[in-house]
């Protein structure tokens, strides 16, 4: 299968000025500009079929959003290629644009103010969608989530709930082949998010419609996407499916234990002293109201039943848990530079 | 042509919309429509007292002042209904929510403008074209079917040369941080060109012709009406001056959201 | 000493990227002034007398020009922007920190619009106006006038501020102050005798315009200053009409104010 998106050795290098020091320095960036180049993204290549959902991580900062800007023809690459859909995004704008869909997590696609309806017979007309691919669709969105209900309704007095679903069904209108999603649940309750997720599932499976999902929600990735690819300082650190991904870190277990009212100095003081004696990851007190301390360990260094009979033995617990590594905390650890 | 055709259709669309919409704030349309004549009015009034006191600017009369100035205020009409949105142009590229006008497969400037209708240049042309009558009714204007095919099209190129100026100044804000004050400054070149251009030494004649063609937002295309002389290359010109920095705003504007990156990484 | 250094060093950093800002609103004014200076010639040129000699309504030219010049300068002078601080405050709700003590509101705004008027009048009118005196070899004005002239210029700029307040205000019920500012500009000048002086208005006009609060906002000051003759009596009463104004709109605004405020909490806005 040929693929629908294709970034061969992409690279954006931003010229930022170097501001002198001081106030000589200030007088002298009058006349002489002295420039530093950053590599926002660094030679990266990416190859992604057509009706893939693929997760988009990276910290902020990292290159992830230049990225995206770069495949929907925002910005122009410096170095490499980029070829979606056997279209160069930044130079053939308008007729690249009109197989894609973009939503921005903050920002309406929608007109603010103007009914849901209203928008949504202008996309038809901005797109020229054939009346009968429109009504399809539309009854489609109706069966799926109810949009009719809020047809009548401004843009503006919507809920974000509300409106990030008017947004997505928008983005689905026209049937393009690629959907780019920028943080889609950002600010929304857990009921909600299910329905969005449910949502862009049901008409990536109607489309085959590839899908690209930047997000900082890991219950996205685990909902939507079988594929993750990982971008930090412009480099891509990960690309693969989202299962082989929380193996990454899947020999980590975290040990918690619950120390005895009162004897948090004596915790505290027998700590150090494990740490001697195994090989720690880390130790958490963020939940320590409750009284829990997170122990994380490595099980291909250490066996965790060592440090539980040590443990029991030694410090003041008054009980256990064992827990597995969460993908949070895999990104944490990716992010951090732990591959 | 069919393009043509599509962006008429699409405009048409959008622009109902905006009316329908904004016709809701009743409280908002009468006040800015309101302020917008009382305004004219005072500027009028002005004038009026001016030529109580003096029989000739330049040269000029009341009645022929108020022509060229009621053809200005129709000049700006364009600008004012349709252009309204450059002024938050530095808004969004600030805030990155300019990278939405990215993501449609229509012309970014078309989409960008057509986000914004003014409604207060109802106000503005019904000013305008009041005051034009008045006048060319009190100067005993002929209007041949010669003049009356010419006045559209006068009136097309100021209001498209008044528009692309502003539309270039706000363009700055692609490059630089704030361009406001260019904005503004450009700007207020609409008031300043309701007078004769006769009043001007040489200097500022010919800078306000060729340098910033202030002349050609009102004086020269209106005092074709005014005068049977023979009129010289002003006479036609605005049209093209129009067309000419229209071309020059479109590939300005281009460029801008070929270089504009969109703010964060 | 160090620190102090520093922070002029700062300023003035500050300063190279606003010097764009500032270069484009001084052409503005010049713009203005220029177009008002060439119209001025024109007529003068053309009346009996010429430009050196003709005296209209008692005014030679390089009077009016003087008077529109430093009118000019006044307007920029008390170009505070509070109707547009106003509005800004009120679209994303800091208002509600002061909507419970409307009299602290107004003392709040107002005591802003006094400092930026003081930074103003520093950095840009005593300079400005010593050139404009300068260009007309004019003389200029002796301790009477300035000290008169000081008084009308606190009731000018007091009643300025209370237009302005009135205008912001306005955002409660409105979109979009737009038109309204720049209408409140352009008609507040016309009756204010800004652009033209009051001596040129027919007699019929002026007579309902002294009615008007208006006039003490340009003319009063502008014709102290101006004044070859001092005449305290006649000021001093001026300054009085201006006293019985600046209440009169105080107590206006701040019903309007209030009015608007319960209009709007009514609503639910």
């Amino acid at each position: 299968m040929e693929n629908l998106i294709h970034l061969e050795n992409v690279s954006k290098h931003f010229k930022v000025l170097n501001r002198r020091e001081g106030l000589g320095g200030a007088f002298l960036d009058l006349f002489s500009r002295n420039y530093r180049t950053i590599k926002a993204v660094d030679e990266l290549s990416l190859d992604i079929a057509r009706g893939e959902i693929v997760g988009f991580l990276g910290p902020n900062g990292a290159g992830k959003s230049t990225t995206i800007k770069m495949m929907t023809g925002v910005l122009m690459p410096t170095a490499g290629s980029i070829v979606i859909n056997g279209m160069n995004p930044f130079s053939e704008r308008v007729k690249f644009v009109a197989r894609i869909g973009v939503v921005f997590g903050q920002r309406t696609q929608l007109w603010w103010e103007l009914p849901v309806r209203e928008s949504f017979k202008l996309l038809k007309e901005i797109y020229r969608i054939p009346d009968d691919v429109y009504r399809a669709n539309l009854a489609r969105f109706e069966e799926l989530v109810n949009l009719q209900e809020l047809y009548g309704q401004q843009v503006r007095n919507l809920s974000l709930g509300q409106r990030m679903l008017c947004d997505i069904a928008a983005s689905f209108l026209h049937d393009p082949s690629i959907i780019f999603l920028d943080e889609p649940t950002i600010g929304l309750d857990v009921a909600v998010k299910a329905q969005i997720r449910r949502l862009i599932r049901a008409l990536n499976e109607d489309k085959n419609t590839t899908i690209i999902l930047t997000t900082h929600d890991v219950g996205d990735v685990e909902a939507l996407c079988r594929r993750i690819v990982m971008i930090d300082k412009g480099k891509l650190i990960y690309d693969g499916t989202t299962a082989a991904f929380g193996k990454l870190f899947g020999s980590y277990r975290t040990l918690r234990l619950m120390c005895r009212e009162g004897e948090f100095d004596t915790m505290d003081a027998l700590l150090p002293s494990m740490r001697e004696k195994f090989a720690i990851s880390a130790i958490d007190t963020q939940d320590k109201e409750n009284h829990w301390y997170d122990i994380t360990i490595d099980q291909d260094h250490t066996k965790l039943s060592d440090v539980l009979s040590w443990a029991l033995n030694t410090l003041p617990v008054k009980d256990v848990q064992i827990q597995e590594i969460k993908t949070e905390s895999v990104i944490a650890k990716v992010y951090a530079g732990g591959k | 042509m069919n393009k043509l055709g599509f962006y008429c259709r699409l405009y048409a669309l959008l622009f109902a919309q905006y009316v329908k919409t904004r016709m809701q704030y009743r409280f908002d349309f009468f006040i800015s429509n309101l302020t917008m004549i009382a305004t004219n009015l005072a500027g009028m009034a002005s004038l009026w007292i001016l030529m109580h006191n003096f029989p000739l600017l330049a040269g000029w009369k009341y009645e022929q002042l108020i022509f060229i100035y009621s053809f200005s205020l129709m000049a700006q009409t364009l600008l004012q209904v349709c252009f309204d949105h450059i002024w938050q142009l530095r808004y969004h590229l600030n805030t990155g929510t300019f990278i939405k006008y990215y993501f449609k497969p229509i012309n970014s400037l078309f989409y960008y403008l057509s986000e914004m209708v003014d409604l207060k240049g109802i106000g503005l042309f019904v000013c305008g074209a009041a005051a034009f009558v008045w006048s060319s009714v009190r100067l005993g204007i002929v209007w041949t079917p010669m003049r009356l095919l010419a006045l559209p099209v006068l009136l097309a190129g100021s209001s498209l040369l008044i528009a692309s100026l502003l539309l270039i100044a706000a363009c700055g804000c692609f490059w630089v941080k704030d361009s406001y004050s260019i904005l503004a400054f450009i700007n207020s070149f609409r008031d300043q060109s309701r007078y004769p251009m006769d009043i001007y030494n040489t200097a500022f004649k010919a800078i306000f012709t060729f340098i910033l063609p202030m002349g050609f937002f009102a004086f020269y295309p209106a005092r074709v009406f005014l005068e049977d002389s023979a009129l010289g290359w002003t006479a036609w010109a605005s049209p093209v001056f129009g067309a000419f920095f229209f071309f020059i705003a479109v590939r300005i504007w281009e460029k801008g959201t070929k270089i504009w990156g969109g703010t964060g990484s | 000493m160090r620190a102090y250094l520093m922070i002029i060093a700062n300023c003035i950093k500050s300063t190279f990227t606003y010097r764009a800002h500032i270069l484009f609103q001084i052409l503005t004014s010049a713009l203005m002034i220029l177009v008002q200076f060439f119209i001025w010639r024109a007529v003068f040129v053309a009346s009996p007398g010429g430009i050196e000699g003709a005296v209209v309504r008692g005014m030679s030219f390089d009077q009016t020009f003087l008077y529109v010049s430093l009118a000019a300068a006044l307007g920029v002078l008390m170009r505070t922007w509070t109707d547009w601080d106003m509005n800004g405050q009120i679209r994303s709700g800091d208002i509600i920190m002061f909507m419970f003590k409307p009299a602290d509101y107004m003392k709040y705004m107002f005591s802003n619009s006094i400092g930026f008027m003081a930074g103003n009048l520093i950095s840009i009118t005593i300079p400005s106006a010593i050139v404009i005196f300068g260009f007309f070899g004019a003389p200029l004005p002796g301790v009477l006038n300035t000290l008169f002239f000081a008084f009308a210029l606190a009731g000018s700029c007091t009643l300025t501020f209370l237009f302005d307040f009135i205008i912001g205000t306005t955002c409660f019920w409105t979109m979009s102050i737009w038109g309204i500012s720049a209408g409140k500009e352009v008609i507040i000048a016309f009756l204010s005798g800004a652009l033209i002086p009051l001596g040129f208005y027919p007699e019929a006009l002026r007579s309902v315009m002294v009615w008007l609060p208006f006039p003490y906002m340009y003319n009063l000051p502008l014709s102290i200053l101006t004044a070859s003759k001092a005449n305290p009596l006649v000021w001093a009463q001026g300054i009085g009409v201006q006293l019985v104004w600046v209440i009169v709109i105080l107590a206006a605004s701040r019903a309007y104010y209030r009015y608007s405020l319960r209009k709007l909490t009514v609503n639910g806005g």
